[in-house]
């Protein structure tokens, strides 16, 4: 009877350890899942629309800080160093003539902004401009500044021949740059590998 | 040289490099290789060694084609 007694009390004792450690073990895994799943599952358009706001912070987003901090500093020197070497007027902006001024023509004898006039065809004939934008407001500044610094009483002109192709290249090539890297953190953020983390 | 860099006006001026353009190729080639090896590398910690690497590859692979573009022009052009 007392042996019985003696053995229900152990058995007792051992599921409440048992539980206790279950009830935390539990408690772990769920703060880790909650950890996880707050940086993962983060709607892919919202890490795409981040990515293009300021390069490399999807990444950031999916919780890989080192590799966004690479990533983003990399483009944005890029970028730069593309301004610094042609100058601002490497933004060629469509719609905009070599004086900073709005290009007009003629529609039912009316004037009319050629960008609106023919949308297509005008950054069709400044296709770079499609992978400069890909920088984000980085490059809407560096639009604005290439427009104001084309116009005015002292209008800046732009570089010529080798070193505007250059600058040219740098911003494209950066802006083409961030598209990859956009590309990257969206597909990550849709496809969480099980060592996450190890990029961070 | 000296006299250019210091009459250069950031943003507003291009950089005075028309002699020494084909440098700028190098800063080009490094970040393509760092942001393609951000991409490509499962470590961050692999970033820096694999993207040296790459980027030896594609200045020497770029020599390589200037020197068979240089060498295309000699045997036909000049040689010839």
């Amino acid at each position: 009877m007392k042996t019985q007694g003696l053995t229900l009390l152990a058995r007792r004792i051992r599921d409440d350890r048992t539980s206790h450690l279950c009830d935390r073990v539990a408690r772990i895994q769920y703060r880790r899942f909650m950890s996880q799943s707050s940086v993962r599952h983060l709607p892919t358009p919202l890490i795409a629309l981040a990515g293009w706001l300021v390069p490399g912070f999807g990444y950031a987003l999916i919780g890989e800080r080192k590799r966004a901090i690479i990533a983003g500093t990399t483009i944005l020197l890029t970028f730069l160093l593309g301004l610094l070497i042609g100058g601002i007027r490497v933004i060629d902006v469509p719609g905009y003539g070599p004086d900073g001024a709005k290009k007009m023509v003629t529609v039912n004898k009316a004037p009319m902004w050629k960008l609106r006039a023919d949308v297509v065809g005008e950054i069709m004939y400044k296709p770079w401009y499609i992978a400069q934008s890909m920088n984000g407001p980085v490059n809407l500044l560096a639009t604005w500044g290439s427009i104001i610094a084309g116009s005015g009483e002292h209008p800046v002109k732009a570089s010529t021949a080798r070193i505007f192709d250059i600058g040219t290249l740098y911003t494209a090539v950066a802006g083409m740059l961030n598209l990859l890297v956009i590309i990257d953190a969206t597909y990550r953020a849709a496809h969480p590998r099980r060592d996450v983390g190890a990029g961070a | 040289m000296t006299a250019l860099l210091a009459s250069y006006t950031p943003l507003l001026q291009p950089l005075p490099l028309w002699d020494y353009w084909v440098w700028l190729i190098i800063p080009l080639c490094v970040a393509v290789s760092v942001v393609y090896k951000t991409i490509k590398c499962q470590h961050v910690h692999q970033i820096p060694r694999e993207a040296a690497g790459i980027t030896l590859w594609i200045i020497t692979a770029m020599i390589g084609v200037a020197a068979g573009v240089w060498l295309t022009y000699m045997v036909f052009v000049q040689w010839t």
